[in-house]
């Protein structure tokens, strides 16, 4: 089963993709230096993924993130919606606080971009 | 003891701006990874302190992460000028004030780009965004040429700047963004 973990630092969020619970989860801030270096292994390990999975509940819960990130999230999304067999089985909780309408506004621009349905749960951290 | 004569020079030309009456951080120097993170948890704290709201506070620092990565990717060294952030506030409006040194490059892009920018009618300019994301190339340094962009959006075309030379092929770009509480409270 594919499994990615990757630690939060500073600038940079949590990341888990894993095979057996079919979820990849992302969550803190999102302003690395260079966001393609940081995405890098999360697109390679997702490449494996797709090869093996059919399903994938993918949950983002950002802080904040800079554009370059922003980029990549929209190439996560475009991976995931051009796969035939992964995008009909792909649910996207894209989480939210009440107070800033801002990150549920990124979200809704991805989902009118990629065609993708996104879910706007309240974070309750 | 601030032995830079610079900082007091940084904050005669914002007074003298009259915008805002109230400092609530100022950062000087050189910018670096470390200290974008820091600014951002620090400007957090300052605006938490201060009871401002969270879509204001929330939106401060992904223009403050902007705007910094921006100074870290392009500031050029000088010894008399170095890169500033400042955020103060006026009835409950926030402002943003930064510079740092660019090349002749640089200042041509960013020129062109904002010029570009205003050209567009407020009402086009979500679509023009969205297009401008859309299209945009990520880098193999990871830049996608969205900063900004992203600034001159989330501040609601609110953004002001200059480009002085200072000495052959450097200029000092001076970007001034205010954000307005009663605008953002109503999105």
């Amino acid at each position: 089963m594919p499994r990615l973990e990757i630690e939060a630092t500073g600038s940079t969020p949590e990341v888990l993709l894993d095979g057996e619970t079919r979820r990849l989860n992302i969550r803190g801030i999102c302003t690395p230096e260079n966001p393609r270096q940081f995405f890098d292994p999360i697109f390679q390990a997702m490449e494996e993924y797709e090869k093996n999975h059919q399903e994938l509940t993918i949950e983002i819960c950002l802080d904040y993130f800079n554009t370059g990130s922003s980029k990549c999230l929209l190439n996560l999304f475009y991976m995931v919606s051009n796969n035939a067999d992964l995008k009909p089985n792909t649910v996207v909780n894209w989480v939210i606080e009440e107070s800033d309408p801002d990150i549920k506004e990124s979200g809704l621009l991805f989902e009118e971009i990629t065609g993708l349905k996104f879910n706007y749960p309240i974070n309750n951290k | 003891m601030i032995e830079k004569p610079k900082i007091k020079d940084i904050l005669d030309v914002i007074g003298r701006s009259e915008h805002f009456t109230d400092y609530l951080l100022l950062i000087y120097g050189p910018v670096n990874q470390d200290v974008i993170i820091s600014t951002i948890r620090l400007a957090e704290t300052k605006l938490r302190l201060q009871q401002f709201p969270s879509t204001l506070i929330s939106r401060t620092k992904t223009i403050c992460a902007e705007i910094l990565q921006n100074v870290n990717k392009h500031q050029i060294k000088h010894e008399l000028y170095q890169p500033y952030l400042v955020i103060g506030s006026q009835n409950h409006n926030l402002y943003i004030y930064s510079g740092n040194i660019i090349s002749e490059n640089s200042k041509l892009n960013i020129e062109s780009k904002l010029e570009n920018y205003f050209t567009v009618k407020e009402e086009d300019f979500k679509e023009f965004y969205i297009d401008s994301f859309k299209n945009s190339v990520l880098t193999s340094e990871g830049n996608a040429g969205l900063g900004l962009l992203d600034i001159f959006y989330r501040s609601n075309r609110n953004l002001k700047y200059n480009i002085v030379k200072v000495a052959e092929n450097l200029f000092s770009f001076n970007i001034n963004v205010e954000l307005h509480h009663n605008a953002l409270v109503n999105t």
